[in-house]
C-alpha cells in the first residue's frame, strides 16, 4: 500500500462512509416530510442539476469529450415528455422511456460525423448540431414550430411526487457513474483521456469506448431532461435547445472539479443556491454568477473538490476499480 | 482525524445553508396583527410577486413599472394598507427577473410562491414569462394573473382555476390592420414575411381566412426560422408579386433588416407593417434617420379615452407622468403596467379574506372600468383589452408621432387615415 492511501485509511473506513452516505439518503428520502416546498424545489434542481453535471463531467472529466451541444438531449428529453402527454396524451412515464431511447437513437446517428473529429473540433460540432437541431424544431410542424407546449399533465402532479422523479434520477446517475468508472471500462475511459494513443496499444478500442460513453451520457441527459421539464411544464425550443443547459452543466463541473465524482454534486449544490440568491439582485445575477465564477476558477483550478482531495485527500466515492 | 473533522464540518455546512434557504418560514412580515390605537387592527402584509424579462432581450417592456408601482403602491397604502374585513393590510411588491428567460421566469415564479409565499402572482410581457409562469400558480394554486399574451397561445394551454389573463386577440387586432388599410387606395396585394414563432404562425393561420374576407389577396411565400438575417429571396417573391401592402413580425434588430433589405431591393411598397418590434419610438433610429413610417399594432396609446380606476389619473396624465419621470417618449407599457395595479387594487378591495380561494373568486368576478377599458373575465379566464393600428409618421426631423389608423374597437379614439410610405424620403 503507498503512502496515499495509507493516509486515507481512516476515511475509508467503510463503517463512516455508511453512516454519512445512509444519513443523507435518508434525510432525501424524507425531505418532504420535514422540508418546506421551497426547500423541496431546490432539492429537485440540484438533483437534476447533478444528473446532467455528472454525465457532462463523464464525457469532459473522464473521457476527454468536451461537449457543447449536451442540451440537445436536455432538449429531446423535454420534447419526448411534452409530445407524448400533450399531443398524445400518453402516461408520462412513457415520455421519460422514450426520452432515453430517443436520445440514444440520435446520439448514434450524430455519431457518425461527430467522432470524425476530435478535440476543439468535436466541441464545436457538437454545438453546431444543437444548433441544426433548435432551428430545425423552430421550423417543424410535427413539434409545433416555435410554440411549443404547455406539459398540462404535470399541473395537478404533487411537488412531492416530482422531487422524487428528481432525487431517482439524481441518485441512480450519481450509482451509475461510480459504478461505471469503477468498472474496467471506467479504468479505459481515463487511460484514453490521459492518452489515447497508449491506451489504443494497450489494447482499449478508442471509437467503440467514446461512442459507449457518448451514449450513455445521452440517454441520462435525456431522461434529465424530461424530468427537468417535468418541473418546468412549459418548452420551445429556443429554450430546450439553448446553450444556456450546457453553460450550466460546465459552470457547476468546473466550479465544483472536473474529474471527480464529487464535483458536479458540490458544483450543483453552489450553482442551484447562488441562482437561487442572486434572483434577489435582479439586473446584476449574471455578472455576479461570472465574478464568482472566476473567483473560485483562480483560487482553485481544479475546481473546489479538485482543491479538496489534493489539500486533505479526502475521496469520498472512491474509484478504485473492481477489476474481474 | 482531521478528515474526519473535515467531512463532518462539510455535511453540517451543507446542512446549515439547505436550512437557511428555506427549511423554515421566511422572516415575519414587519407589520404584526395588532389593534392599533384609532382605527382598525394592522395585518401581515400582502404580497404581490411580480415576474417579468427586466434584464435581457426584452428588458425595454419593463421600463415603466417601478413607477407605476411607486404610485400604486403609494395608494394602496396610503391608509396603512388595503382594508379587508376589519384588517388593514400593507401591501408589497416582490420583484422576479425573468432575465428574457422561461426556464428562469419558471425559477423565479417558484421561489416566490415557496419562499416568499405571495398572495398574488403576476407574469408580465408575451408567452415566454405568461405560459411557464401560469404553470407555476396552477401547481400551486397561487391567484396568477398573466398580461401581454395572445390569448389563444394561452388558452391552447388551459383550462385554468388559478390564473386570469388579461391578454389581447390577434384576430380582433387584425381586423384593426384592415380598417386601417381600407383608408389607403392600394392594389390590395398582402405579402407576408414570417418566420416560424408562435405568433407569426398564428397570424398567418388567421389572415388566410380575414385577407380574403376583407377582399385582399394574401401572397404567403413561406416561413422562415426566426431570428434569419436574409430575407432576400422572400422579399424578392413579394416585389415579382407588385404587393403594395407587406407585412412583418418580429423582434426589432431583424424588423429593421427587412427594412434595409426592401430597401436594398429597390422595393417600394406604400405600406410596411412590423408586428411585434419597432413598438417604441427609442426603436426607430434603428431603422434609418428620417421618414420611417411603418405602420404596426398599437397595444395602448395616450389617446384611449381610459381612466386609471386605482389612482383616477386619465390615460393621457399618466403618460405625462411617464415622460416626466423616465425622460423617455410615452409607449403601450404604461397601459399594460397600470392594468396589472388596477385589477390587483379592485379584487383586493373586493375579496373575503386572504385566502386564496377567496382572492381568486374575487378575481372571477372583476368588472371593472380601468386604464385599458373594461376588463371582466370571462368563463375561460381571459379579459381581452383592445390593440389598434397605428403608424409612425416623421415630421422631417426624426421626431415621429404615433397616428392611429384604424380603431373601431375603442369607442371615442379618433382615426386618422393612412398614408403612403414617402420611399424618396426616406433615409
Amino acid at each position: 500500500m503507498d503512502k496515499k492511501l495509507g493516509t486515507e485509511k481512516g476515511l475509508r473506513k467503510p463503517s463512516l462512509k455508511a453512516i454519512i452516505i445512509i444519513v443523507i439518503l435518508a434525510a432525501l428520502v424524507t425531505l418532504p416530510v420535514w422540508g418546506s416546498p421551497y426547500l423541496m424545489n431546490i432539492f429537485v434542481l440540484v438533483l437534476l442539476y447533478i444528473a446532467i453535471g455528472q454525465m457532462w463531467n463523464l464525457l469532459a472529466g473522464y473521457s476527454g469529450l468536451v461537449s457543447l451541444g449536451q442540451q440537445a438531449f436536455v432538449g429531446i428529453g423535454g420534447y419526448c415528455l411534452a409530445m407524448t402527454s400533450q399531443e398524445y396524451g400518453l402516461p408520462l412515464v412513457l415520455g421519460f422511456i422514450l426520452a432515453g431511447v430517443v436520445s440514444v437513437v440520435f446520439a448514434l446517428v450524430i455519431s457518425l460525423p461527430i467522432f470524425k473529429m476530435s478535440g476543439v473540433y468535436f466541441t464545436i460540432g457538437t454545438w453546431i448540431v444543437c444548433e441544426c437541431l433548435r432551428v430545425f424544431f423552430s421550423s417543424w410542424k410535427f413539434v409545433n414550430y416555435s410554440i411549443g407546449y404547455n406539459i398540462s399533465a404535470t399541473y395537478k402532479m404533487l411537488p412531492s411526487t416530482i422531487y422524487f422523479v428528481a432525487l431517482g434520477i439524481g441518485v441512480a446517475t450519481t450509482v451509475l457513474v461510480i459504478l461505471l468508472l469503477r468498472s474496467k471500462f471506467g479504468l479505459g475511459l481515463m487511460a484514453m483521456r490521459d492518452n489515447a494513443s497508449a491506451a489504443e496499444i494497450r489494447g482499449i478500442e478508442l471509437y467503440k469506448t467514446k461512442l459507449k460513453c457518448f451514449l450513455i451520457s445521452s440517454f441520462v441527459t435525456g431522461i434529465a431532461g424530461a424530468g427537468l421539464y417535468l418541473n418546468i411544464a412549459f418548452i420551445q425550443p429556443n429554450a430546450a435547445f439553448g446553450i444556456d443547459w450546457t453553460i450550466s452543466m460546465t459552470f457547476l463541473v468546473i466550479i465544483g472539479g472536473l474529474g471527480t465524482i464529487e464535483g458536479p454534486i458540490v458544483g450543483a449544490v453552489i450553482f442551484v443556491l447562488l441562482r437561487q440568491l442572486l434572483y434577489d439582485f435582479p439586473g446584476f445575477s449574471m455578472l455576479l454568477l461570472g465574478v464568482i465564477a472566476i473567483a473560485i476558477i483562480l483560487v482553485a483550478p481544479k475546481g473546489i473538490m479538485g482543491y479538496v482531495n489534493e489539500r486533505f485527500g479526502l475521496d469520498i466515492f472512491s474509484i478504485r476499480r473492481r477489476l474481474d | 482525524m482531521l478528515k474526519k473533522v473535515l467531512v463532518v464540518a462539510l455535511a453540517i455546512l451543507m446542512v446549515f445553508s439547505f436550512a437557511a434557504c428555506g427549511g423554515d418560514e421566511p422572516a415575519a412580515p414587519p407589520a404584526s396583527t395588532g389593534d392599533s390605537a384609532d382605527g382598525p387592527a394592522v395585518g401581515d402584509p400582502i404580497k404581490i410577486g411580480f415576474v417579468a424579462p427586466f434584464t435581457g432581450p426584452m428588458a425595454n417592456f419593463t421600463v415603466g413599472i417601478h413607477r407605476a408601482w411607486e404610485l400604486a403602491g403609494a395608494e394602496l397604502n396610503k391608509d396603512g394598507g388595503v382594508l379587508i374585513g376589519d384588517t388593514r393590510h400593507p401591501v408589497e411588491v416582490i420583484w422576479g427577473d425573468t432575465e428574457s428567460n422561461t426556464t428562469k421566469a419558471s425559477e423565479v415564479a417558484t421561489k416566490l410562491v415557496t419562499e416568499d409565499k405571495v398572495d398574488i402572482l403576476v407574469g408580465q410581457w408575451t408567452p415566454e414569462t405568461a405560459n411557464p409562469v401560469s404553470v407555476v400558480g396552477e401547481r400551486y394554486k397561487v391567484p396568477t394573473i398573466l398580461s401581454n399574451s395572445p390569448d389563444v397561445a394561452w388558452l391552447e394551454n388551459g383550462p385554468y382555476e388559478w390564473c386570469w389573463g388579461v391578454l389581447f386577440n390577434i384576430e380582433a387586432e387584425l381586423e384593426e390592420f384592415f380598417n386601417g388599410l381600407d383608408t389607403l387606395d392600394t392594389n390590395k396585394k398582402f405579402g407576408l414575411v414570417l418566420d416560424t414563432s408562435l405568433d407569426s404562425i398564428l397570424i398567418s393561420d388567421i389572415l388566410r381566412e380575414m385577407a380574403a374576407r376583407r377582399g385582399y389577396e394574401l401572397i404567403e411565400p413561406g416561413l422562415v426560422p426566426p431570428e434569419s438575417n436574409d430575407y432576400s429571396a422572400v422579399l424578392r417573391t413579394l416585389k415579382d408579386e407588385d404587393c403594395d401592402l407587406v407585412f412583418a413580425n418580429s423582434t426589432t434588430p431583424v424588423l429593421a433588416t427587412i427594412w434595409s433589405q426592401i430597401q436594398q431591393q429597390g422595393y417600394e411598397p406604400p405600406v410596411v407593417m412590423l408586428g411585434k418590434g419597432g413598438t417604441f419610438s427609442a426603436d426607430l433610429p434603428s431603422f434609418g434617420k428620417a421618414y420611417v413610417n411603418f405602420s404596426s399594432e398599437t397595444q395602448w396609446t395616450p389617446d384611449f379615452p381610459f381612466t386609471s380606476s386605482l389612482l383616477g389619473m386619465t390615460a393621457q396624465e399618466l403618460s405625462d407622468d411617464f415622460t416626466a419621470t423616465t425622460g423617455d417618449s410615452p409607449d403601450m407599457t404604461i397601459g399594460w403596467d397600470y392594468v396589472i395595479f388596477d385589477v390587483i387594487g379592485d379584487v383586493l378591495s373586493r375579496t373575503a379574506s386572504l385566502e386564496p380561494e377567496d382572492i381568486n373568486a374575487a378575481f372571477a368576478a372583476t368588472d371593472l372600468d380601468c386604464i385599458y377599458g373594461h376588463v371582466a373575465f370571462a368563463d375561460n379566464h381571459v379579459a381581452n383589452v383592445p390593440v389598434v393600428f397605428g403608424q409612425w409618421v416623421d415630421d422631417g426631423n426624426g421626431n415621429y408621432t404615433k397616428v392611429i389608423c384604424g380603431a373601431d374597437s375603442v369607442e371615442g379614439l379618433d382615426t386618422n387615415p393612412l398614408t403612403a410610405i414617402p420611399w424618396d424620403k426616406v433615409q
